[in-house]
């Protein structure tokens, strides 16, 4: 009986072959692209599951509020995993990491700058799994300048050579002796790192204070404790070790911090969700959105629907030419059960055809894809499986409805030739169509407003001139001669003005957050200010503009202790001519007085699609004042585009003379800056991809469908045109029901997209309007694709001679 | 074999109400081949349809093989069906996709026949039907005699207690209509019960017993001179 059921199932797909064709190839790509996004999905959702104990371990974050800055951040104080380990049962163990910079490694004629060197305590071995191929991890970060490296490393700086016993000199200034080699973190990771340093080489009591969060804090929960139990606990100890030194330092007591509407508190982030939902100050590498991969989530299933819907549009409508079948069937005695389960079995047929053909073209386009989302995708053997199952629930889905309409079938009324579709299902049919389109156009909407918002950040004012710009990095390493490596640089005509910084705008590392204070009114006020290191040159590279005051000069030696603010600074502060007045910044334990000698306009010193925060510039020390001397991580050049061929080989040149081994690395400002937007671009590329994909499915569904409204309607066109219609007519005729359609799918599709996009702009500091040319543009692509769809098909017949058509019924 | 009592058949819409079948008594016993005939519109299908146990009747007793079947639901109806009857149409209703062969076998399937069971009796239907070297063609490369052979074999092949053959030459020129009707013959003397639809005299000359329909009702009953049994 089976074999009966296939044979008669690949007999009806050769024999309509167009309809055939449609139904597969569309679930085909529907299945792909479901295929491909949810194995995104899945691995978005996999990071950092590979630790033993990832269910126990939870990251402890920082939350407060200072006047109106608000901030949420991963670090935390060095004592805070200490003392909570020896408060609280449920805490089993903690490990600190810290960033402490790019050093230059060396190791006899080997020299690197390294990114990715971290401090950890030696219980970091405890907390997370981290496999140690050389040495003993309980005693590996135990020692003052011990370090731990990858394997990766091992190679990179031994070679063959057992690494364990080998010094590497760090900065020329400390020597590490290797006591582990590890495996590298996999991809799937919330951090990477090459090295770790212990921990006790730095003494982390040397920041015992609790106001001052350099670490990231990992805590191991105990089997079963609860977190928000644990959590429920945090403000005891805040106002425990974290009240006398807001007492200290502020000079008012932790309640009366909290009354006067100020904040500080810590929260945990399970160590599972940091990839896809923490987007705190000082995440370590670049999250993933967690929304993003909801929503792609959604589409891959609303993507997978739109092939099923095809799948039973075309049934259905074929029904006429199976309705005979089904009438002997039934004649023959075959009962209603037998007849589902034989239309169920063909979609399960044509499911399993459309899914391996799927699994090819994933296998195909993968690399390009994976390279697309810049995501390490692989399917592997033993995925096949679980896609292939996946056969029995699509197919029982795509071949539901038709089933159950075929099998409904008076098998006296289709033997006699009367017409089986009813109403209701032209109905479904229609409104399946409508809800392809408008899923399809609000995708399409989607997208243009992303592009629209992309493209309105990277062209907006920024309120610098980011044009001509060339960064060499890593320019602290050249240490104290830099002064004379920025002379040296001008000596080129090519080189307009030079300057150094221990940030360029867009990078977020190295910015600095201070609590500052001012006197206002006689009042102390105090905020969270951004800050950061600039030489005489920066307002200059930049071209940044002064609102008041001037910017730093070197014809005054008191601008080391002076400070420019941003105009956001300024309104953050509620002060009126801040010029002349003194900001009490932090800088060590005590608050020490700097004069405002200036304020800067606002310009994005951050990513653009943040807001734009209060901010503070200070001098770069240059040895003789009282700031520590301070070199910056980058050299801005700004430089005559005519002849940038000559500066870049001056540059180079330079380099060398002054940095030796170490390799020059410089890039251009505004390809650094296009950086930014990379994650933003590849969403919109693939929401572009996704929507070129559902329109497609939806416009093959429509294909089929309008052939076989045109094939049924061959005699009343035939009689159209006896009676004298024209070409125009028919046309006319058969596209006016697709039109319809088509309206109704676009007006459903236009609020929807406009909701939300709504929302998706609400993640937005900076955004447009949602022009209603989007909304116009989208609507009549899809209504051009679908008439001209339809269109061909109605064409075909309109042109056929009617006396074949009425003979031939 | 078949009796019926003031069976009725009335089909409803929202507005008009039809008699289709009105007060019908008809008995048709084992190894008759009764002919039925009547003006378009006079019933004759709808009569067919219900002796076939594709409809249920609105009213009236219906016993078939001394069961009462008027009340047997979808199910029932169609065990029923593959079990004792066999039909024979006008437009042949073959299936497209299925070769000759497999047509004839599908009843057995639905009647889960073994599978060498099944191989043996379709060939052995196909070469008395004198289709039997055509068993791997397609309906569409057959001519019209040759396909209604097929559908008359496919009707035979569960060895029904009657067949039901409605204008089973209307879409056949005289030669292939005298062949259709010179095996129905043949059958009805080997002892299959045979009720045939038929708007041709001559043709139906060939059964034992005429019934003409009119208006729904039994407007007479004709005793043909070829009575066989």
């Amino acid at each position: 009986m089976w074999l009966s059921y296939i044979k008669v199932a690949f007999r009806s797909l050769i024999k309509q072959r167009l309809y055939a064709f449609i139904n597969i190839v569309g679930l085909a790509i529907g299945v792909t692209t479901c295929i491909l996004i949810l194995m995104f999905v899945d691995y978005e959702r996999s990071f950092d599951r590979f630790h033993g104990s990832a269910d126990n371990i939870y990251r402890l974050n920082l939350e407060g509020k200072l006047g109106d800055n608000e901030f949420r951040m991963t670090n935390s104080a060095a004592p805070a995993g200490p003392t909570m380990l020896e408060e609280y049962p449920e805490v089993v163990n903690y490990t600190r990491i810290r960033n402490t910079g790019f050093p230059v490694l060396r190791y006899e004629d080997k020299v690197f700058s390294e990114e990715r060197w971290f401090q950890a305590d030696s219980t970091v071995f405890d907390v997370f799994t981290i496999p140690m191929v050389l040495g003993d991890p309980k005693t590996a970060l135990t020692q003052p300048f011990s370090v731990v490296i990858t394997e990766r490393m091992a190679k990179k700086y031994f070679g063959d050579v057992d690494p364990l016993g080998k010094v590497l000199n760090s900065d020329n200034r400390t020597d590490f002796t290797v006591t582990g080699v590890v495996q590298e973190f996999p991809d799937n990771s919330h951090w990477h790192f090459d090295f770790l340093g212990s921990m006790v080489s730095y003494n982390p009591d040397r920041n015992a204070n609790w106001l001052s969060n350099n670490f990231q804090t990992y805590l191991l929960l105990a089997d079963g404790a609860s977190a928000a139990e644990f959590e429920a606990k945090f403000p005891d100890l805040i106002k425990k070790y974290v009240g006398p030194e807001v007492q200290q330092f502020l000079g008012i007591s932790f309640d009366q911090l909290v009354e006067r509407g100020d904040a500080y508190a810590f929260f945990l982030t399970p160590l599972t969700d940091i990839h896809l939902y923490s987007q705190l100050l000082g995440e370590f590498e670049v999250n993933g959105d967690g929304q993003t991969v909801k929503i792609f989530g959604y589409i891959a299933i609303f993507i997978l629907l739109l092939a099923c819907i095809n799948y039973m549009n075309l049934s259905t409508a074929r029904s006429m030419s199976r309705a005979r079948e089904i009438g002997i069937r039934k004649t023959l005695g075959g009962t209603r059960r037998q007849i589902i389960i034989q239309f169920l079995a063909e979609s399960i047929f044509v499911t399993f055809i459309a899914f391996s053909l799927a699994i090819v073209m994933v296998q195909s386009i993968l690399p390009w894809f994976a390279e697309l989302i810049d995501t390490p995708l692989t399917l592997s053997l033993s995925d096949l499986p679980i896609i292939l199952l996946w056969v029995i629930p699509v197919g029982l889905l795509a071949g539901s409805y038709p089933a159950f309409l075929l099998s409904s079938f008076n098998p006296l009324k289709v033997l006699k030739g009367n017409t089986v579709t009813s109403k209701g299902g032209n109905w479904l049919r229609n409104g399946l169509v409508i809800f392809q389109f408008s899923v399809s156009v609000t995708l399409l909407i989607s997208t243009m407003i992303i592009r629209d918002q992309l493209n309105f950040i990277q062209t907006k004012d920024l309120g610098l001139n980011p044009d001509n710009l060339l960064i060499v990095e890593k320019t602290d390493d050249i240490g104290r001669t830099i002064q004379a490596f920025k002379a040296s640089l001008r000596d080129d005509p090519g080189a307009i003005i030079v300057s150094n910084s221990t940030v360029i705008p867009g990078n977020e590392d190295g910015v600095n957050g201070n609590a500052s204070t001012m006197v206002v009114n006689g009042v102390e006020e105090t905020r969270l200010v951004a800050s950061f290191l600039v030489d005489h040159d920066y307002a200059d590279v930049y071209e940044l503009s002064m609102a008041e005051g001037r910017f730093f000069s070197r014809e005054r030696g008191s601008d080391t202790n002076g400070v420019i603010l941003n105009q956001a600074a300024v309104k953050a502060f509620g002060v009126e001519d801040p010029v002349g007045k003194d900001l009490l910044t932090f800088f060590r334990r005590d608050p020490v007085p700097i004069e405002i000698i200036g304020v800067v306009e606002d310009y994005h010193f951050e990513s653009p699609q943040n807001e734009i925060r209060p901010m503070a510039m200070f001098l770069m020390g240059d040895g003789t004042a009282r700031f520590r001397p301070n070199w910056g991580k980058f050299v801005t050049v700004k430089y005559d585009p005519n002849r940038l061929e000559g500066i870049l080989a001056h540059i180079e040149n330079t380099w060398k003379n002054y940095a030796g081994e170490q390799a020059l690395e410089y890039s251009h400002f505004d390809e650094l800056y296009a950086e930014l937007y990379r994650t933003e671009r590849q969403s919109a590329d693939i929401v572009l991809l996704f929507a070129g994909l559902a329109i497609f499915i939806a416009t093959l569904g429509l294909l089929g469908l309008a052939s076989f409204n045109a094939e049924k309607r061959t005699k009343e066109i035939g009689i159209r045109k006896v009676l004298g219609a024209s070409v125009a007519n028919v046309l006319l005729l058969l596209s006016k029901d697709t039109l319809k359609l088509m309206v109704i799918a676009v007006a459903l599709a236009i609020p929807l997209a406009y909701y939300a996009m709504g929302e998706w702009l609400q993640n937005y500091a900076y955004r447009i309007d949602m022009s209603i040319l989007i909304f116009v543009g989208a609507s009549l692509i899809a209504m051009v694709v679908a008439v001209f769809t339809v269109a061909w098909q109605s064409y075909q017949a309109a042109v056929a001679n009617p006396v074949k058509s009425l003979r031939y019924e | 074999m078949i009796k019926t009592e003031k069976l009725n058949k009335v089909f409803r819409s929202d507005e008009v109400e039809t008699t289709a079948l009105n007060e019908i008594d008809l008995n048709i016993n084992e190894g008759e081949f009764v002919s039925i005939m009547g003006p378009s519109g006079c019933g004759k299908s709808t009569l067919m349809n219900v002796l076939g146990l594709l409809d249920n009747p609105s009213s009236g007793k219906f016993h078939f093989l001394g069961e009462e079947v008027s009340d047997y639901s979808e199910t029932q109806r169609a065990d029923f069906r593959k079990e004792n009857i066999g039909f024979v149409f006008q437009s042949f209703n073959l299936i497209d996709e299925l070769s000759v062969f497999e047509n004839v076998e599908l009843p057995l399937l639905y009647l889960g026949v073994p599978t060498a069971e099944r191989k043996e009796r379709v060939s052995t239907m196909l070469e008395k039907m004198g289709v039997g070297h055509r068993s791997s063609h397609y309906p569409q490369q057959l001519s019209g005699g040759q396909q209604q052979r097929v559908a008359v074999s496919r009707a035979l092949i569960t060895n029904p207690k009657i067949v039901l053959a409605d204008e089973p030459t209307g879409n056949l020129d005289s030669q292939h209509g005298d062949e259709v009707m010179n095996l129905l013959k043949d059958l009805n003397k080997q002892g299959t019960t045979i009720v045939m639809v038929t708007h041709s005299p001559a043709y139906a000359a060939y059964g034992n017993r005429t019934v003409n329909l009119f208006d729904g009702k039994i407007a007479d009953e004709t005793l043909n001179g070829n009575f066989h049994v």
